[in-house]
């Protein structure tokens, strides 16, 4: 089970049950308190009615008292003539009646009942006219009569204006002192009877919010005591109580017509019952508002706790837990720095913080770890492997920034040289001091923006050798590149100090711009490339952009490429022959084969435009073995033609050379033809050997052993250092053309002469190449060169016409 | 002995009343004008005996109803009654000030008052009033009868009589006193209301002590 889920199982459940406990107990609770509640409420009220209803007959009981005792009342109850009374007694009387009245106008009526039931006397307040003189038949007067000692209060419908009235009465017992014995009993001779308002307590209705009850009077055996049709609201009717079926002031239920009511009652007098009915359900109205309103809170209580929980638990705890745990399988996968963004300053959030250290500990050690491997160590610059993807990078950038992204290509115009003279400790130091000056010199404010200065490194890399590349990712234009290659071949033109040794090293830039000069990546690096050795070609110790035309060259470069794979896989090669003459006898003595290809679609194309391109893609090695198996073959033919003085120069490129194994391929060849040693030489260039490594020494030294000499050819054209010559394994060395076009200059024919005594002096046969004309051959005739080359005997031609040209000189030989 | 005799009106300010008073119920029964402006007497005999005037019954009346009448009517009016007091005859009177418009008042009253204002009219209504009689008793156990009579026979003779009514505006019963008294005096109607005035005018008379009770009970009622 999830975390999740877990949590919210255990969650809801937490909440809710003791919520819904707490509920249930307070509804119970507050639903019982909130009953009884009601009900002190009401018997508060009732208990108020009832007070109100003692109060009024305690007062009006208080004034007949009062009454009762006023000596002109005795008197006047005393005096038997009417006429006396009423033309003397009746307006005193009245009068002192009034005054009570004015005392307490509540009591609207105040009456002297005679024993017979005659109004003797009736004072009211309320301007009420008398109906009726004769009470005998009165409810008060009759219940008054039934109780003399201590009447009863009696409710009921004063006549004289219909309403509900309470009556208090009281029987005036006298003794005439007069006409009667002191023994004798006072007689009843009068009733004083006060009128009032009954107040709330008949008017049978409840306040607010018990309006739906009401409350009724009735005497002790449960008849209302105000008649049927009087009560204003309430219909008695409706209720009967069985005698000594009430019980006072408690509660209980009892059926209404059909609706279920509680029932309250009070005892206000012997023969008078105070009755509050009130339907239950009202009673409980207000407890069942308060428990709904309990257990509406508590559920929306739980509808925003636990939701609110929920949420807050999966934010605070949940969601953390989940991230670090994404970031823990990234860290597995050792992708990108992986960083958990920090949640607040809890538990968690130290967690987090503490895989934060972890993963960037961890990822800066990979990083070092991976830097290993593609940093040069020699300069701390990214390597190849590294430059490639940072290029990638740096092209993806560019691309999604719709910046230019230059490629400086950088090559050191004299390290070879440092290399060589200086010895490799020196070189290793020099590059690792370019290195920092290249890193130094574009550090500076002009340019940046131009080169990120966050991974600065990032955009330096050593490709190997002498060979360096600077990115510029944020170029606008190409103008800037330039900026930046200026500055570095200004930086280069100081001299770099090592051990003491001033060393200059100048370099060649090559600058290629993306997308302008390039499409990708590959086409970037080579495009850099081609225009930095533009650069060198050009007079190096500058920088070049890729143009257009060298672009061009290139694809001609590239058509030559696809069509020599073509060219090599069906041997669609010719030799041509040029005789190298005897420069005494004037015969041929030998013939150096060179290689001439006619393609169908390019037509003749020269040596010098295909064969080092042979030599950089390696097709030179089965070109070679062609030309060596097609020159031992033409030989071996001349041979059995009885040319058999003749020898072949066949030339070998340094790639051929440096392969362990050519010796012996050479071996089969001759072996193949029926050929010897002797019956070739082979020849090199001046650069093949010097840049040779031991492999290409070792085979020059197996050639020899195998008798096959060795010729330099072109010498003059490089160093055309006579000191390395005596250590070199040569035989025959070929003195390159521009010596002998150009011997009018200079001091060119006293070179020329020392070069060919100092080879002499060596040991070494000297050939002359390039003899034009008739001065040429007499010239270097007279120094002593061994033998001759050039158009003034023949053009390099196909094998019959050579062969022809070996009669013929055997035929000028003869003539001279 | 007879002294003086007169009758009960009403006297009323005709600057301030609308219509001229003429009848008893224009007091009992009051016009807007006069609610809350009238003045009556603290007599039951006198409230009770003139509502039955103004109700058409007799003075004396016993009957059940018409006393029923006359206590809703009595009743009905006591919210427009301005004082049960009697009149004060000098210049403070309410008649003269303005608060009271109309008010009962005995005959020679009247014409005292109206001494201080002209625009007071008293009127004996048509329906009848109650004329009186005022008499001088002298005691059955009296301890100086002869000066009594004495004073009565001097207050009898003719001069003396006539200048006493003519000091109080009261009719005399005298009649040698009133042959002396001036055109003026024994013309004026205040004094000697009409024949036809008269014809429908009362005595009080003795009534049942039942019948006195219900009056005393009836004018409790508005005066207490």
């Amino acid at each position: 089970m999830k975390l999740h889920t877990k949590i919210t199982l255990m969650v809801i459940p937490l909440i809710a049950l003791p919520l819904l406990a707490v509920g249930v107990l307070a509804y119970l609770g507050l639903w019982q308190k909130s009953e009884q509640q009601s009900q002190i409420q009401v018997e508060n009220h009732v208990a108020n009615l009832a007070d109100d209803f003692n109060n009024r007959i305690r007062d009006a009981r208080l004034i007949l008292e009062s009454l009762a005792n006023d000596s002109l009342l005795k008197e006047y109850l005393l005096t038997e003539d009417e006429e006396d009374r009423y033309a003397l007694m009746q307006r005193p009387m009245l009068r002192n009646m009034a005054g009570y009245q004015s005392a307490n106008p509540d009591l609207y009526e105040i009456r002297l009942l005679l024993p017979d039931g005659f109004e003797e006397l009736r004072m009211t307040s309320r301007a009420l006219v008398n109906r009726h003189e004769d009470e005998s038949q009165s409810g008060f007067f009759i219940a008054a009569t039934n109780q003399l000692d201590n009447p009863e209060p009696f409710i009921g419908i004063n006549p004289d204006n219909n309403q509900p009235a309470l009556f208090v009465s009281k029987a005036i017992f006298l003794r005439n002192n007069v006409t009667e014995s002191f023994n004798s009993q006072p007689r009843l001779r009068g009733i004083l009877s006060i009128t009032q308002q009954t107040g709330r307590i008949a008017d049978g209705q409840l306040p607010p919010p018990w309006e739906a009850g009401r409350v009724m009077l009735t005497d002790r055996l449960g008849a209302a005591v105000i008649p049927k049709g009087e009560q204003s609201a309430a219909p008695a009717s409706t209720v009967h109580f069985e005698p000594g079926s009430f019980t006072t002031a408690t509660w209980h239920q009892i059926s209404v017509a059909g609706t279920q009511s509680v029932h309250f009652a009070l005892q206000l007098s012997n023969n008078l019952y105070l009755h509050t009915l009130l339907p239950a359900a009202r009673i409980q109205e207000s407890a069942r508002q308060i428990g709904a309103l309990v257990l509406y809170v508590i559920g929306l209580a739980l509808l925003i706790a636990v939701p609110l929980l929920l949420f807050l638990l999966h934010h605070q705890i949940l969601k953390p837990i989940g991230l670090l745990s994404h970031a823990l399988n990234n860290l597995g996968k050792r992708q990108n720095r992986v960083q958990v963004t920090q949640v607040g300053n809890d538990e968690i959030g130290e967690l987090c913080r503490s895989f934060n250290r972890m993963s960037i500990d961890l990822f800066e050690s990979n990083e070092r770890i991976r830097n290993l491997a593609f940093i040069d160590s020699l300069t701390g610059l990214p390597n190849r492997v590294l430059f490639r993807r940072n290029l990638e990078r740096a092209i993806a950038n560019s691309q999604r920034e719709q910046k230019l992204l230059g490629l400086l290509f950088l090559d050191l115009d004299n390290f070879k040289h440092v290399n060589d003279t200086m010895g490799h400790p020196v070189g290793d130091r020099l590059l690792s001091n370019v290195a920092e000056r290249l890193m130094q010199n574009t550090r500076a404010s002009d340019l940046m923006g131009r080169i990120d200065i966050d991974d600065l490194s990032a955009n330096f890399s050593r490709l190997g050798g002498d060979e360096f590349t600077v990115l510029l990712p944020h170029l606008e234009n190409s103008l800037q590149a330039a900026q930046v290659a200026e500055r570095i071949i200004g930086a280069f033109s100081q001299p770099v100090t090592i051990d003491k040794h001033q060393i200059y090293v100048g370099c060649s830039i090559g600058i290629a711009i993306m997308p302008d000069d390039a499409n990708g990546a590959e086409e970037l690096i080579t495009n850099a490339d081609v225009a930095m050795y533009q650069a060198k070609k050009s007079g190096k110790n500058r920088y070049h952009f890729f143009s257009q035309s060298i672009g061009e060259q290139n694809k001609e470069r590239a058509k030559i490429e696809q069509r020599l794979h073509h060219a090599v896989e069906a041997c669609n090669f010719t030799l041509y022959y040029q005789p190298i003459v005897d420069s005494l006898s004037h015969r041929v003595s030998s013939y150096e084969a060179l290689i001439r290809w006619s393609d169908e679609r390019l037509g003749p194309v020269a040596p010098d435009r295909f064969i080092h391109i042979a030599e950089e893609n390696g097709l030179i090695v089965p070109i070679g073995a062609w030309v060596m198996n097609e020159a031992c073959r033409q030989l071996k033919e001349w041979h059995e033609q009885g040319h058999t003085q003749l020898r072949m120069g066949i030339n070998l490129s340094v790639v051929q050379l440096c392969r362990p194994d050519i010796v012996q391929e050479i071996s089969n060849d001759l072996l193949k033809h029926g050929l010897t040693g002797r019956d070739i030489y082979i020849e090199l260039t001046e650069t093949a050997i010097i840049q040779g490594e031991n492999q290409v020494l070792e085979n020059l030294q197996k050639l020899r052993t195998m008798a096959i000499e060795v010729a330099l050819d072109d010498f003059g054209t490089g160093y055309s250092s006579l000191s390395y010559l005596k250590n070199l394994p040569i035989d025959i060395l070929k003195i390159d053309r521009s010596f002998i076009s150009a011997l009018g200059e200079d001091n060119n024919c006293i070179i020329l002469s020392a070069i060919i005594t100092m080879a002499h002096a060596l040991g070494l046969k000297v050939i002359a190449e390039g003899v034009e004309t008739d001065t040429d051959l007499m010239f270097v005739t007279k120094e002593g060169c061994d033998m001759v080359q050039g158009f003034l005997f023949s053009r390099p031609v196909p094998a019959d016409k050579a062969i022809a040209l070996q009669d013929a000189s055997s035929a000028i030989s003869k003539c001279i | 002995m007879p002294y003086f005799w007169g009758t009960v009106g009403i006297i009323y300010r005709s600057d301030l009343v609308k219509e001229p008073i003429t009848h008893w119920h224009q007091l009992f029964n009051p016009a807007p004008d006069l609610q809350g402006h009238i003045g009556m007497v603290a007599d039951g005999q006198d409230l009770v005996g003139l509502g039955l005037k103004s109700l058409g019954y007799s003075l004396n009346s016993e009957n059940k109803h018409e006393l029923n009448a006359v206590e809703r009517l009595l009743i009905a009016q006591q919210p427009h009654v301005k004082s049960y007091q009697y009149l004060v005859l000098d210049q403070r009177s309410g008649v003269v000030t303005g608060d009271l418009r109309a008010s009962i008042a005995y005959s020679g009253d009247a014409l005292m008052v109206q001494e201080h204002h002209d625009d007071l009219v008293y009127v004996v209504p048509e329906e009848g009033t109650n004329i009186w009689v005022d008499y001088f008793a002298l005691g059955a156990k009296a301890q100086t009868p002869e000066l009594a009579k004495k004073f009565l026979n001097f207050i009898n003779e003719p001069e003396v009589a006539a200048q006493m009514a003519e000091y109080v505006y009261y009719a005399t019963p005298n009649q040698a006193a009133e042959a002396l008294l001036p055109d003026d005096f024994k013309n004026n109607q205040a004094i000697y209301p009409p024949k036809e005035v008269i014809s429908k005018s009362e005595f009080f008379a003795p009534i049942t002590a039942r019948a006195m009770k219900r009056r005393n009970a009836i004018s409790a009622q508005i005066l207490y």
